[in-house]
């Protein structure tokens, strides 16, 4: 492998490891000719600094999961991310009250108010640490909006996201959740 | 031309299978990985992204069972410079485990009572007391978080996509933690000098 090929291969993995990568001064022709010869595709992202990031995603659409030969098992998010995202991403994009971004606090009063329980043992850590670590929410200013990795959905899943939303904004108690 | 497009096809599919997988995926079941040849092709394209193909066998030297991706030996040499997300009492959690677990238990065949026992059964201070209850809790969920430790605070499968190197890598560094001042422990710093491919510690 030549130093070019090389450092292509190692900024890929450094996307990879860490959801995403700074673009300055990266091969991004050649880690982008790499990627697609492995069925991956590499994003240019704008963060809410500003800063361009590069994300690593699929060609067309992930991998599927399947239980039947040939068997793929993929690793799935927690309850607790898929809840706490979930609602984030209600949050962000309430017709009612849309946000630029939300706060943890916004996102434990509504698990709470919906569930009628607390959820802030699991849920601070999910917004705080679980979901910035794999690109689907980052900082903004001391609250979260949508992180890089959300950018790079496939339609399919993007489809599913916007279903899980609708149905939480049409519960009857989304609204006095929410506030707003 | 029609064999080598649907060559292509197969390694694309496979390489995008092994980095998206979960568990090993089976030769019997994926056929580019029971051919030697197109293995060898997966294994450049993953190579490209800084992976490689780990072959996962049943027991030390045992029988291929299964095929994970890993990171290549120079892209883990390269990303291992960078800041760890993991905290040092982090760190400090999954040596633990390892040595009790994969090296008292299950090289030395010792019979050892569950990790979160003997912390709990400890007395008196030694390292360990720089861990602290919810430090410790904490430590413990991040690490099953990354795979790192499975359901049951064991070594996770997180570890079975390190490669040969990168396990006999581990394994000098429990020599220099267990016996730094030995004979053994020097050859491995002397070994260690610039210019070896997985060069500092994890």
């Amino acid at each position: 492998m030549s130093d070019s090929e090389l450092a292509a291969a190692v900024a890929l993995a450094r996307a990879r490891r860490n959801g995403l990568v700074a673009a300055t001064g990266l091969p991004i022709a050649a880690m982008e000719r790499e990627a697609e010869a492995a069925g991956r595709q590499l994003h240019v992202v704008v963060t809410a600094d500003g800063e361009p990031v590069l994300v690593l995603g699929w060609s067309g659409s992930e991998p599927v999961a399947s239980t039947q030969a040939p068997r793929l098992s993929r690793r799935r998010m927690t309850a607790s991310m898929i809840k706490c995202l979930v609602v984030a991403w209600a949050l962000l994009h309430d017709v009612g009250h849309p946000r630029s971004s939300v706060a943890t606090e916004d996102v434990v009063r509504v698990l709470d108010r919906l569930t009628g329980r607390s959820s802030r043992t699991w849920a601070i850590p999910a917004v705080e640490d679980a979901l910035p670590r794999v690109g689907l929410m980052e900082s903004d200013r001391g609250r979260w909006r949508a992180g890089p990795a959300a950018t790079t959905w496939d339609e399919q899943t993007r489809e599913v996201m916007v279903g899980a939303v609708r149905r939480l904004h049409e519960h009857p108690g989304w609204r006095e959740a929410a506030g707003g | 031309m029609a064999d080598h497009i649907v060559d292509e096809m197969t390694v694309l599919e496979t390489v995008r299978a092994l980095e998206a997988t979960d568990e090993p995926l089976s030769p019997r079941e994926w056929s580019a990985l029971e051919d030697r040849r197109l293995r060898e092709t997966v294994n450049q394209r993953l190579a490209r992204l800084g992976r490689q193909l780990i072959e996962v066998t049943s027991g030390a030297g045992g029988p291929v069972v299964g095929y994970l991706s890993g990171w290549s030996d120079q892209a883990a040499s390269a990303l291992q410079q960078d800041e760890s997300d993991l905290a040092i009492e982090d760190l400090a959690v999954l040596s633990l485990v390892y040595l009790h677990i994969t090296v008292l238990e299950g090289s030395f065949g010792e019979q050892v009572a569950s990790f979160q026992e003997q912390l709990n059964a400890h007395q008196g201070p030694d390292g360990r007391d720089i861990i602290s209850v919810d430090q410790l809790s904490e430590s413990l969920r991040t690490l099953r978080a990354r795979q790192l430790l499975d359901g049951r605070h064991r070594p996770g499968p997180a570890l079975l996509r390190l490669s040969v190197a990168q396990r006999e890598r581990l394994e000098e560094n429990l020599v220099l933690l267990c016996r730094p001042d030995s004979t053994w422990a020097s050859e491995i710093r002397a070994g260690r000098r610039p210019g070896r491919s997985l060069g500092g510690d994890p």
